[in-house]
């Protein structure tokens, strides 16, 4: 193994500057069959941008960033709220949340979470259509967001979704 | 150490492939076991979502938030591939990228690291009902382009979801943009032939050694 690391991310944040690099490189792979893997691509400048995190009352981690023109928003809480009443303000907070993206003209990536509860996990997921909904065994309590979605900026997300959940309490 | 590079854009349905490639993966170890794989979650923001779909499977996981593996947090996956390696020792890692991660990018820094020495399969996953949209829009088609063009297997799921005649189109825009082997699958209205996929995936990649 190279002991070259931090040759490599140096390389890594080179990504970070404006100018593009172009490389042809072939690799052989170490199995019988093969597995020459021979491409020429142009490594891509990668945008990560800082992380913000915010107080907010009730909530234990409120974050977003933007990563390659994708807004990320996601949040971790307790909640006093149990089982049924729980899931079911969550469902509404996430169909209305889904719903005002959809109504920007957003690109949802994917908005997704969690809710556990009393010996089951429900867990929530939506692309823009359909809001999948499945609970499971599981253990602790806790309610986990994530939202990575185009189109609203750090702050108008953050702000629509500490609204559409404070139907959880 | 073979690792087993899990990607493709958001919502695509990384997480619901993720399950039954690693139970495949355990039935080819002779008395099945689960510590011989190992799990790496990514997630691009801090709070682990995936990491619970996937709890209660029985695996060694690991989780790497607040970043993308192909870029921001490479050198965190690197650590966690030492890591893993002298503590584990597994002879299987699966990776479930970020929805934003270039594998591309990605396999290049592990095989700079590794001086090449490391067994690296790309498995890109992309959603059937959304693939015509993505590729019409701009700026995101140049990511899911990117993510299956050196694939080494694209699996285009969620094919329950729309007709024969999209599917077939689907396809071919796939072919025309990867050299890899593609599947079509369905991980949730299909297990069986989800799992039957995985199977064939895990059976060439043993069969080149």
């Amino acid at each position: 193994m190279s002991e070259n690391k931090d040759e490599i991310l140096e390389h890594e944040h080179e990504h970070e500057h404006e100018h593009e690099h172009e490389h042809e490189h072939e690799h052989e792979h170490h199995h019988e069959h093969v597995h020459v893997h021979v491409h020429d691509h142009d490594h891509h400048d990668h945008e990560h941008e800082e992380t913000h995190t915010y107080e907010v009352e009730g909530y234990e981690l409120v974050e977003t960033h933007m990563h390659e023109g994708a807004t990320i928003c996601s949040f971790e809480r307790d909640i006093r709220m149990s089982g049924d009443e729980a899931r079911a303000a969550a469902e509404e907070a996430y169909l209305a949340l889904r719903d005002w993206l959809n109504e920007q003209g957003a690109i949802i990536g994917h908005v997704k979470g969690y809710i556990k509860d009393n010996g089951i996990t429900t867990t929530f997921s939506t692309v823009g259509g359909d809001l999948h909904v499945n609970a499971n065994e599981g253990t602790g309590s806790r309610v986990g967001f994530a939202s990575i979605v185009f189109g609203p900026d750090e702050e108008t997300l953050k702000d629509k979704v500490i609204e559409e959940f404070a139907r959880l309490k | 150490m073979k690792l087993i590079v899990l990607s493709g854009f958001l919502g695509s349905g990384k997480t619901s492939v993720l399950m039954p490639l690693a139970r495949e993966i355990v039935n080819s170890f002779e008395g099945g076991d689960q510590g011989k794989l190992v799990i790496i979650e990514n997630e691009i923001g801090q709070v682990g979502v995936d990491n619970v779909f996937t709890e209660g499977g029985g695996y060694t996981s690991k989780e790497l938030f607040n970043g993308c593996v192909c870029c921001s947090i490479l050198g965190d996956l690197m650590d966690c591939l030492v890591d893993i390696e002298k503590n584990e020792n597994p002879s299987w890692v699966i990776l479930e990228t970020t929805g934003l991660a270039r594998p591309a990018d990605l396999a290049d820094g592990l095989w700079a690291y590794y001086d090449d020495d490391m067994n690296i399969t790309t498995c890109v996953v992309i959603d059937a009902s959304r693939w015509m949209k993505l590729v019409k829009a701009d700026r995101l088609n140049e990511l899911v382009f990117d993510q299956i063009s050196d694939a080494n297997y694209v699996f285009i799921n969620k094919t329950d979801l729309i007709g024969s005649d999209q599917l077939e189109a689907v396809k071919e825009d796939v072919a025309g943009r990867t050299e890899g082997r593609v599947y079509t699958m369905s991980a949730t209205a299909d297990p069986d032939g989800t799992n039957k996929v995985c199977r064939e995936m895990i059976e060439e990649i043993l069969s080149w050694e």
